[in-house]
Parts: structure tokens; C-alpha cells; sequence
């Protein structure tokens, strides 16, 4: 069996679930985005979003502030620096075997 | 895997910037205004007050409305639609000085050209531009997918070519040239309003 087929088993399931994967994409391409912003580019159902954003959260991958824009609550998302290293070696996987 | 995640996202990103129709709101209220600033140019008396201030604004105005239109566009965005559209910060741009570069490349070359074909013939001014429009808006709406830009570009195009063999001056076909555009996109624009509206 191919080495680069073998390392399919070994990517971060973490970012491998489709809806974080959509999540770590979107915030990949942005400096940041509101919870707004996701919840209308990836059509899921803010519960879902928000359970997903806390899951990576917990991970490190990304950073969520609660702030304020006016009288407009605004729960700001980045991907941190271990967020976009994981995404970046996960898409070397991909790539590489498929 | 059929695209890049990255191309994916980019492409939403920009789908973003024009998903409550400002952008287009903007660029069209600027054309209608470059319309009429090309217009009153040409059909006011010689030196007369006006034909001097609609040159001034055409000069000094329009540049300035130019590079106020992105932060006038997020000012707005931030102030009544956050809570309807969300809120993303793009990227800093990451090759600035190359990218600042190609631009003037790009314009070292299409300036004289553009100067060589008014010379051979002032009529060719209303093609180029169209050409040069509809390159625009198709690069944009392609990048984004977005239909209604791309449209917009073959309309440009389309009226432009049409004024060229008409016997419209060269300058009022400039004028209506702006005019169909700066009033396609305020049309496409504004036909979003409603829809962000009802979120």
C-alpha cells in the first residue's frame, strides 16, 4: 500500500468532520469573521455551528472573543496559528493521496 | 477533491463583500455621477462656471470617491447591517508592493495604447473602455461566480460596441455608456436590499 495512503488514517479528525472542515476553511481565508458570517456561509443550524466552534475551540485551533459593535453582540472567530498549521498539513495529506 | 477549500472560502469571501448589494450601490451611484459630470462637460458653454466645476469634480471629485467607497461601503455595513449580513475582516493583502507593480505594468502599457487607438481614431475610445469594463467585471464575477457582474461586463460591452457605430459624439456615447452602467448596478444593487431587508 502507498505511504501517502497510509497517512489518510493518520489526518486530524478534528478538522476532518465536514462541518468544521467548512468552519477552518472559511476562517482560513479571513483574518476573522462573526458567528453571522459562518452560520450564513455554511448553512448550518447555529446550534451546530456553535457547538462545532467550541469543539475547535477546546482544541486550539481557533480563538473566539465576545465583544461588542454598538448595541450588537459580536462573537468574533480566527483561526489561531495551530489552526492553520493543521489545516495546512491536512490538506498535504489530502492531497498527496487522493 | 474538485477544488482547493482555499479558492472555496476565497470565493465566499468575495460573495460576502457583495452580498448585500453596497459595493454595487456604490460603483453605480459613481458611474451615474461620472455620467453626468461627462455629460454637463460637453453641453455646457466653454470656460462657463459650470463646465469648469463639472471638470474640477470630474478631476479632483471622482478619484476621491473612489478610494472613499470601500471604507464608506464598511462604515455603513458596521453601522445598520452587521446584524443581518455578519462581519468578516478579510486577509491583509500578503503581495502588496508586486501587486502594486503588475498595476502599474498593466497601466504602462494600456495607457498608451489606449492613447495610440484615440489617436488613430476618437470613436475607438468607446470600444476600449467597454473592453476594458467588461474585462473588469468579468475577472470579478468569474473569481466570484457571480452572475449578475459578469452581466453587467457583457452589457458594458455590448453598449459600448452599439454607441461605437452609432452616430452619437464620442463624448455623450461616454456619457450613456456610464449611465447604462452606473444604472445596471445600482438596479442590481439595490434588487438585494430587500432580501437583507427581510433577514
Amino acid at each position: 500500500m502507498s505511504p501517502d495512503i497510509q497517512k489518510l488514517g493518520e489526518v486530524d479528525r478534528m478538522i476532518h468532520e465536514p462541518a468544521r472542515l467548512m468552519v477552518v476553511a472559511l476562517l482560513s481565508a479571513v483574518k476573522e469573521a462573526d458567528f453571522q458570517y459562518l452560520h450564513q456561509s455554511t448553512g448550518l443550524s447555529k446550534g451546530n455551528l456553535s457547538v462545532h466552534l467550541s469543539k475547535l475551540e477546546e482544541a486550539g485551533y481557533v480563538a473566539i472573543e465576545k465583544t461588542f459593535r454598538g448595541k450588537y453582540p459580536l462573537t468574533i472567530c480566527r483561526l489561531t496559528e495551530r489552526g492553520r498549521e493543521v489545516l495546512e498539513d491536512y490538506r498535504k495529506v489530502i492531497r498527496a493521496a487522493l | 477533491m474538485t477544488e482547493d477549500p482555499k479558492v472555496l472560502a476565497n470565493r465566499l469571501l468575495q460573495r460576502a463583500w457583495n452580498r448585500d448589494g453596497l459595493p454595487e450601490i456604490g460603483i453605480g451611484l459613481s458611474y451615474l455621477v461620472t455620467a453626468g459630470l461627462v455629460y454637463a462637460w460637453q453641453v455646457l458653454p466653454r470656460r462657463s462656471p459650470g463646465q469648469i466645476a463639472a471638470i474640477l469634480t470630474f478631476a479632483f471629485g471622482l478619484p476621491i470617491v473612489s478610494f472613499g467607497m470601500q471604507p464608506l461601503v464598511k462604515r455603513i455595513r458596521s453601522r445598520w447591517l452587521l446584524e443581518r449580513v455578519g462581519y468578516v475582516e478579510p486577509l491583509p493583502p500578503k503581495n502588496l508592493k508586486r501587486n502594486n507593480l503588475r498595476a502599474l505594468a498593466a497601466m504602462a502599457v494600456l495607457v498608451p495604447l489606449a492613447f495610440l487607438a484615440f489617436n488613430y481614431s476618437e470613436r475607438l475610445l468607446l470600444p476600449i473602455t467597454g473592453m476594458l469594463g467588461a474585462l473588469i467585471c468579468g475577472l470579478v464575477g468569474w473569481s466570484a461566480r457571480m452572475v449578475r457582474l459578469m452581466a453587467g461586463g457583457a452589457i458594458m460591452l455590448a453598449t459600448a460596441i452599439l454607441l461605437a457605430f452609432s452616430s452619437v459624439p464620442v463624448m455623450i456615447g461616454m456619457a450613456i455608456l456610464y449611465g447604462s452602467w452606473g444604472l445596471y448596478y445600482l438596479l442590481t444593487g439595490g434588487s438585494r436590499v430587500p432580501a437583507i431587508h427581510a433577514r
